[in-house]
């Protein structure tokens, strides 16, 4: 062993101190989390819930808990970091054609949306995360080819085969037109096509039997924001939303399923309250309706998380600095189908919820 | 093996003095550096209190809030650049010596019984050990700096914060997963060989043809990653996570390949 006396010297030094690095990186407790049912729901419908919850710790972890009990976590480093990206969430051949730069993406819910718009026609691609369900058409159509950099293509809305396209031009006065296109017969048509006043700009919103609706924003000079308002546009007339008026410098109105009504909600949630709420607005009566049921416990608003899929509510929402509240809410019947409570017995602190999927 | 060992031990004892005094004295500026990070800081909170007559949390406020554990370890990064410093030259310095020296150790090592690949993988296990050394003594470091810092600021003007500070360099080396330090070393061998190919190849061919096949061999690494780089963007064949697979591929036959030709040299080519 003499013979190897320095080698062992310098090699001890290594391997002591980086054991000690690794024994104090081991020593490192994550998040231990289980669920606790409040309110029992069908395991069917809980396989389907998947939460992604990510700490802001000193050793990067991601949580998937699925409210059937059924959690994993990935401890990132940096390989996973080198394959972590938005492209692992799509089949190769949508995401190649997302990638592409004259397609325009957007996304609603778990749908993601890529339009390619040529002189004669229009690529249509959607993929939804929850179904992992991709749809592709080609639509013969005379356009103006949008310049990638003075116009903005998005998906707002889609009703079943009827995918709404807003298509605003801010090359010289602004100019907002909405598509339709009809994935069942494979045509596309122009609904409406408005040049704007200037310092104005629209966000569509839903397209239904009563007519088209938009949020028109006004900015002043300097481009602050002066005046919001929602409009239902019929083909004949334009009404203001006034019942919406409240509401509409948040834009916190999307379209409900049901086609008849818009809904917002995270609106009156207050910090520390037990009640869950949300607002509809009904087109037929012009009026806002306000709804809300009670969960088991008292939630942080701050950080909270909200979506709405299958005429339902999920809401999650810290209970306290590590555990988690998760609603789910019947909206039709405002009435609440499952309760439960993340408990992380680690007690960890600094949780933040990433993600959420609803598998159809 | 007994030869591998009685030359690793052979090249750390021939290096022990340096490697050690480099790394007492990182130890020794660092320490300080903490030191008088927090004792300036200090000072300048009772300039500002005397002179301009400030109640300690204007001071405070006016030196843009408390010190944190980051503030005070500002000087880390130059020395974590130091040490890369140092291994860099060092991976030079270890072959070089060997024909420069005054007894040109070279000609005994090559003229040793067995196959020379266990001269390479002894210079390279001794720089690997060093940076292994690097990494642990630097953790510790970090570690004692903690309760210094606790110790010499007072409570209210410490800022709690994660053991390694909120340095970027800092946190870049000490993720607290064992595959990045994996990931780390890997890294570190594959420039270190670099080097040593770079060496080998000096030492085996005349001064242009050297320089060429450097030049060639650095080609061999670039222009494939900026065509590979090219055709994804252009083509989209592949997606990113493909994409990260072939680039990660690339650099392990890229490694493979200077492994062989080092051995290839030093078994074939080099001269004394």
């Amino acid at each position: 062993m003499r013979r190897y006396k320095e080698m062992i010297i310098v090699g001890g030094i290594a391997g002591i101190t980086l054991l000690s690095y690794f024994g104090f990186a081991a020593s490192i407790k994550g998040s231990d989390y289980e669920v606790e049912s409040v309110q029992k729901g069908t395991s069917e419908e809980l396989k389907k819930i998947n939460i992604e919850v990510e700490n802001g710790d000193i050793k990067p972890t991601q949580y998937n808990i699925q409210l059937d009990g059924q959690i994993t976590s990935e401890s990132q480093n940096y390989i996973t970091g080198l394959f972590n990206n938005y492209a692992a969430d799509f089949p190769s051949d949508f995401y190649r054609f997302i990638s592409k730069e004259d397609v325009f993406t957007s996304e609603i819910g778990p749908r993601t949306y890529g339009i390619k718009m040529n002189a004669s026609k229009l690529d249509y691609h959607s993929y939804d995360k929850s179904t992992q369900k991709q749809f592709k058409k080609t639509f013969n159509y005379r356009l103006a080819v949008p310049d990638r950099e003075t116009s903005d293509v998005r998906v707002f809305y889609q009703d079943d085969m009827n995918v709404y396209v807003q298509w605003d031009d801010h090359s010289k006065k602004e100019k907002a037109t909405v598509l339709l296109l009809n994935l069942a017969r494979g045509k596309a048509e122009m609904l409406q096509s408005k040049q704007l006043k200037n310092n104005r700009e629209r966000q569509y919103v839903v397209v239904n039997p009563y007519g088209i609706v938009y949020r028109e924003i006004a900015y002043d000079a300097e481009g602050v924001e002066k005046d919001s308002a929602y409009y239902l546009d019929n083909g004949k007339s334009i009404k203001r939303l006034k019942a919406l008026d409240s509401y509409a410098a948040e834009g916190n109105f999307n379209a409900a399923n049901d086609n008849q009504s818009l809904i917002a909600y995270g609106v009156f949630d207050s910090e520390n309250s037990k009640s869950i709420k949300w607002s509809t607005y009904d087109f037929k009566t012009n009026q806002v309706k306000q709804h809300e049921v009670e969960g088991q416990h008292t939630y942080r608003f701050n950080g909270s998380y909200t979506m709405i899929a299958q005429d339902k509510l999920y809401h999650i929402a810290n209970i306290n600095d590590s555990d988690f509240q998760v609603t789910v809410v019947d909206m039709k019947n405002e009435t609440i189908t499952y309760q439960g409570i993340i408990k992380d017995k680690n007690s960890k602190k600094n949780r933040l919820i990433q993600d959420v999927t609803v598998l159809e | 093996m007994k030869k591998f060992l009685m030359l690793s031990n052979e090249e750390i004892k021939r290096s022990l003095k340096l490697y050690m005094t480099i790394l007492i004295t990182l130890v020794i500026i660092e320490i300080t550096s903490i030191m008088y990070q927090i004792l300036h800081y200090q000072s300048k909170i009772e300039d500002l209190m005397q002179k301009e007559r400030l109640t300690e949390m204007q001071a405070v406020e006016q030196l843009n809030g408390p010190l944190t554990f980051g503030d005070a370890t500002n000087y880390f990064k130059y020395m974590i650049t130091l040490g890369i410093m140092f291994t860099i030259l060092y991976a030079f310095q270890i072959w070089y010596r060997d024909w420069y020296g005054e007894s040109k150790y070279i000609y005994r090592l090559l003229m040793l019984p067995g196959k020379r690949i266990t001269i390479l993988f002894s210079k390279l296990t001794t720089v690997l050990i060093f940076v292994c050394g690097f990494l642990g003594i630097q953790w510790v470091i970090i570690l004692l700096s903690h309760p210094l810092y606790k110790w010499l600021l007072p409570d209210h003007l410490q800022v709690a914060s994660k053991i390694t500070g909120e340095s970027a360099a800092i946190n870049m080396l000490y993720t607290f997963n064992v595959i990045d330090t994996f990931v780390i070393l890997a890294l570190a061998l594959f420039v270190i060989t670099m080097i040593f190919l770079f060496v080998l190849t000096e030492r085996s061919y005349r001064k242009g043809k050297a320089l060429l096949t450097i030049a060639r061999d650095v080609a061999l690494l670039i222009v494939p990653f900026i065509a590979l780089r090219y055709v994804f963007d252009a083509t989209s064949i592949l997606v990113p996570n493909q994409q990260v697979f072939v680039y990660l591929s690339f650099i392990l036959a890229y490694f493979a390949y200077v492994s062989w030709k080092c051995i290839q040299l030093l078994n074939h080519k080099v001269s004394i």
